[in-house]
């Protein structure tokens, strides 16, 4: 488990554990280590000065000779019974008296004299024994340090003991004081959980204390106030722009309703005199023709040819509400092939003009068949009208890309237009050349821009004047 | 070193040891007298016949306490000076008592290997014991004279007199 982990709690004992644990090692050790320093200086010091007494009081024993007396001073270490040997040399390092506990110790051959060696496991001291400032023998004092070991053993003992003790009675009082910090806290984020989980808003955080904790406290209802005051303007706002919508999109209904009732009714109604109109001029032409002079004539092909565009025009607004009405239902669809039937019908049409198509074969696409047959028949019909000017012209259908992102283009190489009026291109009845120029409804573009974006698609163009244009679409569905 | 202890010295002659023995106990000897304590030397006597001879030799001029020994050898107490230490020899046995009433040797410390010397007012006896040679203090004849025997000497005396 790693420590970010943990709850709060948990660290705050931990963390006390730890310190306590850290502050109580370093002071035992150093209290032991201390100890150890100070207990090895006394039994120094101690032995020394049992030494020296020892090797006063022999002197005299020594320059006379008198061994027995020797060994009743030597004798006399046996109270202290951490020492093990105990020599007594002349001055030329003979051994006069012996004491040995155990009894298997050896005096050393050549004691030098010192104030004191610890060795492994014993210290010994080797005292001059001086009569009238002449060193007349030597002292030999050995102790071993099972004292001491024993002495430290129950100090480090002890020391675990109250160690242990200390750090159980702080864990128990860090845990019992962590609450003062942790409870205002755990209140807290309890508190946020409920108001997450719940969304309620209303919901409140009790103030405990008054440190960081109370201070973040504050600021989290006070962010509560702010965030259930907005809550009631969003839903007020919400509430409001719902119905606003509402009324607009139900105008807009009714309006798009209205306008595409109106178009219809216009076209279907301007039919049936236009019918007329069409139809009494031909009865003219055929019935009194013979009668009708020249000016009259051509009067009369003119009213006609008018009756004509009209009709178009009507057809053309009808197909631009069709598309509008229309549901869409897409397959997949062969466009190469729709442009090449396209293509085919107008070099029928017009056997005369010199056209060229290069058509990539096997161009698909996933949308509407109809609308996009309408869609194609308009460009490539474009195409080849803008291109009527030229002797040999050229027009040309590809795709540039994959499937998704794919652009489709229809490209020509006539009049072309003038980039600064792109935006005007796709809007109904905005023409860019006048009807002497080339004939046209001003309608097959809006289409056009209606289909492609029924489809999801975007449409554009880039056309210089007489050096053609490129229309490139995409589809999206 | 010539002066040195020896209780196994069986090696050294009896009169070598007793030489070491009376230059050692000038050692643990101290003076009441003002006179004595303040000289500048320490003038050790053996009266009658030397039984020394150059065995006694190397302790003249030594120091002790920072004071030089001066060794006299005398026949009579007629001629003798004032001594802080007097040996007195086997030769003088019976007149030893006498001797030791001499106003010359009121604050000398008295050494002698005459038989009961100890026991008799001398303050420091040699006596044999086994093979060993050991002595005698007469406490009493030394604090009468105002000398002072250290104790570690007493603690060493085959018999100490009071």
């Amino acid at each position: 488990m790693t420590w970010s982990r943990l709850p709060i709690k948990t660290k705050l004992i931990l963390l006390t554990f730890i310190t306590s644990v850290f502050g109580i090692l370093i002071l035992s050790a150093s209290l032991i280590w201390y100890e150890n320093l100070t207990y090895r200086q006394q039994i120094n010091q101690e032995l020394n000065v049992i030494g020296n007494m020892l090797a006063d009081r022999s002197n005299a024993a020594l320059v006379f000779g008198d061994v027995a007396q020797l060994k009743d001073n030597i004798n006399s270490l046996k109270l202290r019974e951490s020492i093990t040997l105990a020599c007594i040399y002349d001055e030329n390092n003979g051994v006069l008296a012996t004491f040995t506990r155990e009894g298997e110790a050896v005096c050393p051959e050549k004691p030098v004299t010192t104030n004191g060696v610890f060795k492994d496991n014993y210290f010994y001291t080797v005292q001059d024994i001086v009569l009238d400032e002449e060193v007349i023998g030597r002292l030999y004092i050995q102790s071993t340090l099972d004292e001491l070991r024993r002495h430290l053993q129950n100090y480090v003992a002890t020391a675990t003991i109250v160690s242990a003790l200390a750090v159980l009675g702080l864990l128990i009082i860090s845990a019992i004081l962590q609450r003062t910090v942790t409870t205002p806290l755990l209140h807290l984020s309890e508190t946020a959980t409920r108001i997450a989980k719940d969304k309620n808003y209303r919901l409140r955080a009790e103030l405990e204390s008054f440190d960081e904790i109370g201070e973040l406290t504050k600021s989290f209802n006070a962010m509560l106030e702010t965030i259930e005051y907005q809550n009631k303007e969003i839903l007020k706002s919400y509430g409001s722009l719902e119905r606003q919508v509402e009324i607009r999109t139900a105008e807009l209904k009714a309006a798009n309703q209205e306008l595409e009732a109106f178009s219809y009714s216009v076209s279907h109604d301007l039919r049936q005199p236009l019918r007329a109109i069409d139809g009494y001029g031909e009865a003219i032409l055929e019935d009194c023709g013979e009668r009708l002079d020249d000016l009259a004539m051509e009067y009369l092909g003119r009213i006609r040819s008018a009756s004509g565009r009209m009709s178009m025009l009507i057809d053309s607004m009808l197909t631009l509400s069709r598309v509008t009405r229309h549901k869409l239902d897409c397959t997949e669809v062969d466009l190469s092939g729709m442009v090449e039937s396209i293509a085919m019908e107008l070099k029928s049409s017009e056997p005369d003009r010199n056209v060229t198509f290069s058509i990539a074969p096997s161009v698909k696409a996933k949308g509407d068949g109809r609308l996009l047959h309408i869609a194609l028949s308009n460009l490539v019909e474009n195409a080849w009208k803008y291109s009527s000017k030229k002797d040999n012209a050229h027009i040309e259908f590809g795709v540039i890309g994959k499937r998704e992102g794919a652009v489709y283009f229809v490209k020509d190489d006539g009049a072309g237009f003038d980039m600064k009026y792109a935006d005007r291109l796709f809007v109904a009845f905005n023409r860019l050349h006048t009807p002497a120029e080339f004939e046209g409804s001003g309608i097959g573009l809006a289409t056009v821009y209606r289909i492609i974006t029924r489809h999801r698609g975007r449409i554009w163009a880039e056309s210089e004047p007489s050096k053609g244009s490129t229309f490139y679409f995409t589809l999206n569905v | 070193m010539l002066f040195i202890s020896g209780g196994n010295a069986y090696a050294r002659s009896e009169y070598e040891i007793k030489a070491a023995y009376l230059y050692n106990f000038i050692k643990f000897v101290s003076w009441k007298n003002e006179s004595v304590e303040g000289a500048g030397e320490i003038n050790v006597c053996i009266l009658g016949k030397d039984p020394f001879q150059e065995l006694i030799d190397p302790i003249n001029g030594k120091t002790i306490q920072g004071k030089p020994i001066k060794l006299f050898k005398f026949d009579s107490m007629t001629v003798a000076p004032v001594c802080t230490v007097i040996f007195i020899s086997d030769s003088e046995r019976k007149e030893f008592e006498n001797i030791l009433t001499t106003p010359a040797l009121e604050h000398a410390l008295t050494v002698s290997d005459i038989e009961d010397f100890a026991k008799n007012g001398g303050m420091i006896g040699f006596v044999q014991v086994g093979n060993v040679i050991r002595f005698e203090i007469n406490l009493l004849s030394a604090r009468k004279s105002g000398v002072a025997i250290s104790s570690k000497l007493l603690e060493l005396a085959q018999e100490v007199y009071q």
